[in-house]
């Protein structure tokens, strides 16, 4: 259970129980718990989108939820969205990896979280009221399942250890095997089988864009793996009331 | 009467009359027409939003409107909102949170600051209901605008220096009380539903100060910024469900 406190306080803004400095041992062991704190995440989102919707304006709203996710994640893969892009766009490789570092965003970075933002506003404004809970909650819960495996599977970029090495160390196959299966199970709980299907689209999705970004930068770095949790979340919002309507 | 001119010159590109350099001291004082300033950039984004009205779809107006706010504003507050987001959402100490206020270079927070906001104002807008898009325009001009008076002469601020500084040096009880005295007549068109809109506002303000003084010793012209713009949305959003409730209105 230390495990799970240790990656909501690294995932989320939310106010942590822990009272001492986490080891970065722990720090690394915690990924294995991203499925869970993506649902809990979601579980919020969920309820506080059904609230919202019961008390204001569909577009409002919609807003407003947006803003929630931003805000519980801290902006977090967001901001691993405008790094990477700023990386891409000053060339890749190590002058790439340097420009991922700098705080200061670049206006093709800002362009694209402006972007990312905006469609997820667009994308869940678009699904059906009585499809946006079960949409939100495998949208949160499979991108942030879905770190666990693209941390699995792509190599880590920078030679230097860093709290991302540390995650990839501990990204082990039984690990990514047992998170993913219980991200399957709330998935298919809360969507039934396509909840299933939309998760593992929307996950393969962003970890086939993750391979070019990979090439390019020689692996990824925490700020990819973000931008793909971003992603992931984006497309299933996107495909919801495709997939939904037609398995529901 | 300059002071609305002063006022006017500062929070809004809108051509300015004055041909001779500001003093301080009227800086400060001028503080007291904020809200009158603000209900008119209101006024002004909401006969646009009228004029636009049999042309354009509701989602496009708001859109204008909210580029329309930017534009008359010079993006002062949205400037501010993003160097607050910069500095206020960091992980790092009070003296380096100070440091960030004052640089200019533009942050992950401060696109995703701005990016949220905008989005949220947007929605707020398009959720107007469609025959009280000005009053709740000129109501959301006028408190964000009053939030900045409030702030200013209620909390404490950062540096002894810039232009909170100045501000706050000039700004007396009585001018507060003008500038709310003003505010209020301003959400006299919402009816008595604007009191909420009045509490709405001293709320958001009292929270993003307390936030503030929380991560830095004052608050600062940034963070006055954030504030007008914070309480701007917010009032905005409030007004459809404040209106929904029926209560007796002037219209």
């Amino acid at each position: 259970m230390y495990g799970f406190l240790v990656a909501l306080q690294f995932l989320t803004r939310l106010p942590s129980p822990i009272r001492r400095p986490i080891s970065l041992d722990d720090l690394g062991r915690s990924v294995a718990w991203f499925p869970l704190v993506g649902a809990t995440i979601g579980a919020i989102v969920v309820g506080l989108n059904v609230l919202f919707q019961l008390l204001l304006h569909p577009a409002v709203a919609a807003a407003l939820t947006v803003a929630s996710v931003v805000a519980i994640s801290g902006a977090l893969h967001l901001d691993g969205v405008i790094d990477t892009v700023d990386g891409l766009a000053a060339g890749g490789g190590p002058a790439g990896l340097a420009t991922m570092r700098d705080p200061a965003a670049s206006s093709s970075g800002a362009a694209a979280g402006l972007l990312v933002l905006f469609a997820t506003y667009a994308a869940l404004i678009s699904i059906p009221a009585p499809q946006q809970s079960a949409a939100l909650f495998v949208a949160v819960t499979g991108s942030r399942a879905n770190i666990l495996l693209s941390y699995h599977l792509y190599p880590y970029a920078r030679p230097e250890a860093g709290f991302s090495s540390l995650l990839k160390r501990e990204a082990t196959r039984p690990r990514v095997l047992v998170g993913l299966f219980i991200a399957g199970l709330l998935a298919g709980g809360a969507a039934g089988f396509p909840g299933l299907i939309l998760m593992a689209a929307a996950g393969g999705l962003a970890l086939v864009i993750g391979f070019p970004i990979a090439r390019r930068l020689g692996g990824l770095t925490g700020d990819v793996h973000g931008a793909l949790c971003e992603v992931a979340q984006l497309t299933t919002l996107l495909a919801a009331p495709l997939v939904l309507t037609i398995g529901g | 009467m300059s002071g609305v001119l002063v006022a006017l010159q500062f929070l809004t590109r809108i051509p300015s009359p004055l041909r001779r350099p500001i003093l301080e001291p009227e800086m400060g004082r001028s503080m007291i027409w904020f809200p009158l300033v603000g209900a008119l950039v209101g006024a002004l984004v909401g006969l646009l939003d009228l004029a636009l009205t049999p042309v354009l779809a509701v989602e496009v107006r708001s859109l204008a409107v909210v580029g329309a706010l930017a534009l008359l504003t010079g993006a002062l507050h949205l400037d501010g909102l993003m160097d607050s987001c910069d500095a206020l959402f960091a992980f790092t100490s009070a003296e380096r949170r100070l440091e960030i206020l004052h640089d200019s270079h533009v942050g992950s927070f401060a696109v995703v600051g701005a990016a949220t906001l905008l989005l949220t104002k947007y929605g707020a807008f398009v959720a107007l209901p469609s025959n009280q898009r000005l009053i709740a325009f000129v109501a959301a001009g006028a408190l964000s605008r009053w939030a900045m008076v409030y702030a200013v002469h209620c909390y404490p601020i950062a540096r002894s220096t810039g232009l909170a500084h100045m501000f706050r040096q000039h700004l007396r009880r009585t001018d507060l009380i003008l500038a709310s005295l003003m505010a209020a007549l301003s959400v006299i068109p919402t009816g008595l539903g604007g009191l909420l809109l009045v509490v709405a506002a001293w709320a958001l303000t009292a929270i993003c100060s307390r936030y503030t003084l929380g991560k830095i010793p004052g608050l600062t012209g940034d963070i006055y910024g954030a504030i007008c713009e914070v309480v701007e949305v917010g009032v905005a959003i409030a007004f459809t469900p404040i209106s929904a409730l029926g209560w007796p209105s002037v219209f």
